[in-house]
């Protein structure tokens, strides 16, 4: 098929389309006055959903500390204190998505609104991998002076350990859960369920994003 | 009339000077009649909000296709199981009604929104351009892309287009 017969098709559809296309003004109208579930607002619920459990697990954490107070619980008032801070760290950083969705401006050019909504999207992982790093302190919250000094070698030989692997396993998430490793196998098992596969599939459209930018920066 | 009745009814007959933009696009990010209901739902009323900021220096068809392309590629990149139909009119805005044209036209045409739907989101973008005999000017600003690459795109994504013709 020639340049020109694909374009007469074209046409020949334009016209179909303006013998038979119907607009119901009335229902124009009626989307005027209504407010509309937006395709960005089940992006804007996810993000205020887990602001509300941050903040409820802040909450909890918050008051567990002021009423759990003294010498003997100091590592619990560092561990619970650490806790609270990450997921401080990432009730903010969700609270700057919610400015950011609400900025998204669908008549800029096609490839920065994309690409700054899937960045929006994908950015859910950033947050994650800051997140990990909270997971040693959730081990040490029952640790008290006496064990270190009287726990024996039960406490030494299996629940700094414990710590130990879990504070490796975190720093080694931290560094690893990165777009660059989307395509690893671990990755792919990790993020597979439901909930992260709108998270999958940005990641997906920014590398095919970035392919379309890429030949346009050789160009330049 | 009041400031708001005169944008109101200027919006209204934009929409239905410019109603096959809105069809034309939403017809090739979703070919389910329902779900292009919402699509077409969703164009209209994300083109309202986004009415008043309106640059006039910009065509009014550039403006358009910006937002109903925008809206389009994130409603197709949309996880489909976990999508709710969510309009709140039970009727359709558009309406294409039965008509019946040479069959064999007929034919090619919906063998050519097959191919274009097959198409990546972007290239499909691009495509849609093109067959509206778009500039290459207009192409790049509302893609955001240089003019040279939006040549060369195009080009490479016709190629690919006829390639498929031929193969059918």
């Amino acid at each position: 098929m020639e340049d020109i017969e694909l374009k007469a098709l074209w046409q020949a559809y334009d016209q179909k389309l303006e013998r038979s296309l119907a607009l119901n003004l009335h229902l124009v109208k009626e989307l005027q006055t209504q407010k509309v579930r937006s395709a960005l607002r089940s992006l804007t619920w996810y993000k205020v959903l887990l602001i509300v459990l941050g903040l409820l697990w802040t909450g909890i954490l918050g008051w567990l500390m002021y009423r759990l107070s003294g010498p003997q619980l100091i590592s619990f008032t560092i561990s619970a204190g650490m806790v609270v801070l990450f997921n401080l760290v990432g009730i903010v950083s969700y609270i700057r998505h919610l400015v950011l969705i609400h900025r998204i401006d669908n008549s800029d050019s096609v490839l920065a609104t994309q690409k700054h909504l899937a960045e929006l999207q994908a950015s859910t992982l950033r947050v994650m991998r800051i997140l990990y790093l909270q997971m040693p302190f959730y081990t040490t919250f029952l640790y008290t002076p006496a064990m270190f000094v009287h726990g024996g070698l039960w406490f030494w030989l299996s629940t700094v350990p414990v710590t130990l692997a879990f504070t490796a396993a975190s720093i080694w998430l931290y560094r690893n859960i990165r777009l660059e490793n989307s395509h690893k196998k671990w990755f792919r098992r990790m993020f597979d369920g439901p909930e992260w596969r709108p998270v999958t599939r940005a990641i997906a459209f920014l590398e095919e994003i970035d392919a379309f930018e890429r030949e346009d920066a050789i160009k330049k | 009339m009041d400031f708001e009745q005169a944008t109101a009814d200027r919006f209204l007959s934009v929409i239905a000077e410019y109603k096959g933009i809105i069809y034309k696009v939403a017809s090739f990010y979703c070919r389910q009649a329902e779900d292009r209901k919402d699509l077409v739902q969703e164009i209209i009323y994300q083109l309202w909000r986004s009415f008043p900021q309106y640059n006039e220096q910009y065509k009014l068809s550039t403006w358009m296709y910006k937002v109903a392309l925008n809206v389009s590629i994130s409603f197709y990149r949309k996880d489909k199981r976990r999508q709710e139909h969510s309009s709140v009119l039970t009727d359709s805005i558009l309406d294409l009604v039965p008509d019946n044209g040479p069959p064999e036209t007929e034919q090619h045409l919906q063998l050519l929104q097959q191919l274009i739907n097959e198409l990546p989101p972007l290239e499909r973008a691009l495509m849609i351009l093109y067959l509206e005999e778009k500039s290459y000017r207009e192409i790049a600003e509302i893609l955001g892309l240089t003019e040279t690459n939006t040549a060369t795109k195009i080009s490479r994504v016709k190629d690919k287009l006829k390639q498929k013709f031929r193969n059918y």
